[in-house]
């Protein structure tokens, strides 16, 4: 639901653009939903914006990325986003660091109401990363029954809308991982 | 308190008065004794404490606005309590106040600067992954989840300032709109206007004014969330528990002396997580205990039984004093058809807001004593 808030406006850049990944006229009502993300559709190379949060998510000129967070050079503890300090030891001395594009779905849910910004349905989940770490995102890639808790995911970036002077933006998604041919 | 709803010709200023006005009928106390105020909202704007005392005519009294997500007004009850046990004042009101219909539709989100808020995160999303976890970790079924909204909704239809009348059933609740799967529109509580408002006192003023009718605030506590330094379950809630710990051991009881609680169900699922996080069902198997009836209005432990936030509604700055409101009247005899049996210690627990890695944002306990 969209808060009026007192600096009213919306910003743009809170915004998937779903028009090319998820067409409403196949959506079914029984609950499942056509392929939400196409292999076509995750970015490589010179279609990249620049990352819809740079401080969370690093976007390079390569086509690859990774969600940023810290880690405690004291504990070696690990949060997501960055941090000025370890909620663990109360250190300071926090190092910014990548973190693998690969991890374990935790839990998801199918969204189908949410804020203007956003055009439903669209399915959110929890993905563990081996650092330690628990971050949301969208997922997609699959079919919606074919999403299960435990199944190993990974990190896709794709467009993210425009920001406010109409230069594209990178996000994130999480997407099962492809089984492993070899 | 006002009677919850849809209240669209009033605000919240006007509420929130028609609450503090009650308040002080009830205690039969001369509004000049109050010494100070608090006041709980989210969305109101600036000083909607000093709209709603002006309202009145207690202008000059010292007042702070508070804000905690959904603990709002919880937490406005916590800060009138701290100022009288620590001896500055006497009679302190607090109110809370929110008239939501006019400020929200649809789902209620993080704020837009959160990670998450940025990449969709809606609280019916977060409360139904963890409704899904829960169902994978303890084999509860969409039908045992759906007996929580339709035992809310029954005690609604005895309250008489509930936002809902009517009684539900697990069909209803099956076929109701999808919000985010599992969870359904019968699953999520309502966008609610509506105040409430209770009078904090001391020992000796309630000697004074109360006429034997003042109830004992044994404990009322306050936590915030810890960041998590490593993923921790979503269908457990460190948080509750021990922002529950505290009000047990400043009450001097442990959860079996609860006779009668008022959650924070702002989701079916929340029900679930908050009495099994405050102790007072093991983990997994509160469920169950719902389907044998033990949460009922004569049941072992009721849960809810002014409706809850699924039934009553859910004004967030109103939210949390409203539960104490209930837990009075209850430990007063004044509850009418929903009136709970020789009930002596009631507990209101609220929580809310989010953020990133934060398990929840704040969250409130409310040991009351006859
Ligand atoms: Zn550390």
């Amino acid at each position: 639901m969209q808060m009026h808030h007192p600096n009213g406006a919306r910003r743009s850049l809170t915004c998937f653009d779903h028009h090319e990944t998820l067409d409403l006229a196949t959506y079914r009502p029984d609950g499942r939903l056509p392929f939400l993300l196409k292999e076509k559709d995750i970015l490589a190379g010179s279609a990249l914006g620049t990352s819809f949060r740079p401080g969370e998510l690093e976007v390079r000129d390569d086509g690859t990325g990774n969600l940023l967070g810290s880690r405690c050079r004291s504990c070696g503890a690990h949060f997501f986003p960055v941090r000025e300090a370890c909620s663990g030891c109360l250190s300071g001395d926090l190092e910014t660091v990548k973190f693998a594009t690969e991890g374990t779905l935790y839990t998801y849910s199918v969204v189908r109401q949410s804020t203007p910004d956003f055009e439903v349905p669209y399915v959110l989940g929890y993905v563990d990363f081996p650092e330690n770490v628990r971050i949301m995102g969208q997922i997609g890639g699959c079919e919606i029954d074919d999403i299960k808790i435990g199944m190993p995911m990974v990190l896709a970036l794709e467009p993210f809308g425009e920001d406010d002077d109409g230069n594209p933006l990178t996000g994130y998604r999480f997407k099962p991982m492809e089984p492993n041919n070899d | 308190m006002t009677r919850f709803g849809k209240h669209p010709d009033r605000d919240a200023t006007d509420l929130g008065a028609e609450a503090l006005l009650g308040a002080v009928a009830d205690a039969g106390i001369d509004a000049r004794v109050i010494e100070a105020a608090y006041c709980g909202h989210v969305f109101q704007g600036m000083v909607m404490g000093q709209r709603i005392l002006a309202q009145v005519g207690l202008a000059g009294l010292p007042l702070s606005n508070v804000e905690n997500a959904c603990s709002s007004g919880a937490t406005a009850i916590r800060e009138a309590s701290l100022a009288v046990r620590a001896g500055e004042h006497d009679v302190v009101v607090a109110v809370g106040a929110e008239h939501l219909t006019s400020q929200f539709r649809g789902a209620l989100t993080p704020d837009p600067s959160d990670p998450e808020a940025a990449v969709g995160a809606t609280m019916p999303g977060v409360y139904a992954m963890r409704a899904r976890r829960y169902m994978e970790e303890f084999g509860m079924t969409r039908e045992q989840l759906a007996l929580i909204p339709v035992k809310n909704k029954m005690n609604a239809t005895l309250n008489p300032l509930a936002h809902f009348h009517s009684s539900i059933t697990v069909e209803d609740v099956l076929e109701s709109r999808a919000i985010a799967d599992p969870l359904r529109l019968h699953d999520c509580s309502p966008v609610t206007d509506g105040a409430a408002a209770v009078i904090v006192m001391s020992d000796s003023a309630a000697k004074k004014y109360a006429n034997g009718r003042a109830v004992r605030l044994a404990a009322s506590t306050l936590r915030s969330g810890s960041v998590d330094v490593e993923p921790t379950s979503m269908t457990f809630e460190p948080l509750t528990r021990d922002t529950a710990q505290d009000a047990y051991e400043k009450a001097g009881i442990g959860p079996e002396d609860v006779d009668f609680c008022e959650v924070h169900d702002c989701f079916s699922i929340a029900e679930v997580l908050r009495v099994e996080g405050l102790g007072l069902f093991p983990q997994g198997e509160y469920p169950g205990a719902v389907e044998r009836g033990e949460a009922n209005i004569g049941g072992r432990l009721p849960v809810n039984p002014s409706g809850g936030l699924l039934g009553k509604g859910h004004p967030l700055g109103g939210t949390g004093v409203a539960q104490v409101v209930e837990l009075v009247r209850q430990l007063r005899g004044e509850s009418g058809d929903r009136q709970i049996e020789g009930a002596r210690v009631g507990l209101a627990h609220c929580r809310g807001g989010k953020a990133v890695g934060i398990e929840g944002a704040a969250c409130t306990v409310q040991v009351l004593i006859r």
